[in-house]
């Protein structure tokens, strides 16, 4: 069952505004694109089992009838205050039985709408999310130094694992596991700056059987491993031959294909149905094998095989890197073809 | 059109897992399923609107009576109360056709 893709912004008609950095602004612009809408944009139909104004803090649940895994989603402000441009925290259980009761939690991780990060965009579905903050530099390119940017993904991933207990994951780190205090590479914008990213750990995913067991799992990008922060000005074009995208693998942490791990029941991970070591795929996600735009201005839109694609910006400490990761804007499919 | 990565579809070759369906009395407010043996949390939730939850549990489950299940009661009278029933065994089911998953 495909799901059918909306894109919010902050430029919409009657869009909520993030102009501080507020964690009421963020909770408010959450709030209002997953559960109430707002002008003439219906929201993707997620819940809002708990929220908290005096602490700042709200939990989001996806969609179970429209396929969606039911986990829960947790953002709040680090401190309880609502400060301009203060850290929030982001964390996933698959149950909650209160604003702070967690069932199998994953990791806590963060991120902050830094000074001058204003232009929020969210898109996603009835069972996922991708929430991007960017600077309101009229100039901002796709890739360059100092243009830090909040981008981060919240919902299920397409699981090779039919009816998998586990698949609903917060994601503002691809980097970092745990960590409250985000730095430069706490981001998906990272991701093309970086290198191999299999041998990261930034989410902690139980087993799929919803036994009480749990695997360190990353997002693998093969293509694109070990061949990171590359500085030459050749990045700075948009590819003008046609686009290749690849999908980005929830794989099992510093394994590779040859893997003879084996999970609890003594499977081998390329078999396993609890733990396997292609857990499964970021929905809507396809990073591309033509890299460049580093001139491109953001915000910037393709069409790629007649569906929309977003382009998602690539932060770097120095220099020109390049870009390429593209969020599908029209529908996301299930490649397993388990939702 | 010929698709560059290429994900073999699920065959018919059942995944067997263990399903839990509880009918959760309205006065509760709250739910545990426990492994009996070691008290180890299954599930914990907060009772919906419906009553009913239903969630997958490892296949074991399905061939012992290791499953305890409770019910919380948390704004009755008295003030708090919980009920049970022991030595359950979940129903067999084939994970690629579950239907709807509750909780």
């Amino acid at each position: 069952m495909p799901q059918a893709v909306t894109v919010y912004r902050w430029d919409d008609a009657g869009a909520p505004q993030i102009p501080n950095g507020k964690p009421s602004q963020i909770l408010d612009v959450l709030t209002k694109c997953l559960v109430d809408g707002y002008g003439s944009k219906a929201p993707l139909g997620w819940t809002r089992p708990y929220y908290d104004a005096g602490v700042q803090a709200a939990v989001f649940r996806n969609n179970v009838a429209a396929g969606g895994s039911g986990g829960f989603a947790k953002f709040y402000s680090n401190t309880a205050a609502d400060a301009n441009n203060t850290v929030m925290r982001v964390t996933h259980a698959a149950s909650m039985t209160g604003i702070s009761d967690f069932f199998r939690q994953g990791n806590t991780q963060a991120f902050t709408a830094t000074s001058g990060l204003t232009r929020w965009v969210l898109i996603g579905t009835s069972i996922g999310f991708y929430l991007t903050i960017d600077t309101n530099l009229s100039t901002l390119k796709m890739t360059g130094p100092g243009t830090y940017g909040v981008a981060m993904y919240v919902g299920d991933f397409y699981s090779a694992v039919p009816s998998d207990t586990s698949r609903f994951i917060t994601m503002a780190s691809f980097w970092n596991g745990a960590f409250s205090a985000p730095a430069s590479e706490d981001s998906l914008y990272y991701m093309r700056a970086t290198g191999d990213s299999a041998i990261r750990t930034p989410l902690k995913i139980y087993d799929a059987d919803n036994f009480d067991a749990f695997s360190n799992y990353c997002l693998w990008l093969p293509f694109w491993g070990n061949t990171g922060g590359i500085n030459n000005i050749v990045w700075q074009s948009e590819p003008t031959s046609p686009e290749v995208l690849m999908p980005a693998f929830v794989w099992l942490s510093s394994q590779n294909i040859l893997s003879i791990t084996t999970d609890r029941l003594g499977q081998i991970v390329r078999d396993s149905t609890v733990s396997p070591l292609l857990r499964g795929v970021l929905p809507g996600y396809g990073y591309s094998l033509k890299v460049g735009y580093g001139n491109t201005l953001w915000p910037f839109s393709k069409t790629i095989s007649s569906q929309q694609h977003w382009l998602m910006r690539s932060y770097t400490a120095g220099g020109y890197t390049s870009a390429g990761a593209f969020i599908n804007m029209e529908q996301w499919n299930d490649p397993f073809g388990n939702v | 059109m010929t698709h560059l990565v290429m994900f073999e579809q699920p065959g018919t070759a059942p995944l067997h897992r263990g399903i839990v369906e509880l009918d959760i009395d309205p006065a509760a407010e709250r739910y545990a399923v426990l492994d009996r043996r070691d008290m180890k949390p299954l599930m914990f939730g907060v009772r919906p609107t419906t009553g009913v939850v239903r969630f997958i549990v490892p296949f074991d489950y399905t061939t012992n009576n290791h499953l305890l299940f409770l019910i919380l009661d948390d704004t009755g009278s008295p003030a708090y109360d919980v009920a049970g029933t022991d030595k359950k065994k979940a129903d067999l089911v084939d994970a690629k056709n579950v239907g709807s998953i509750l909780y």
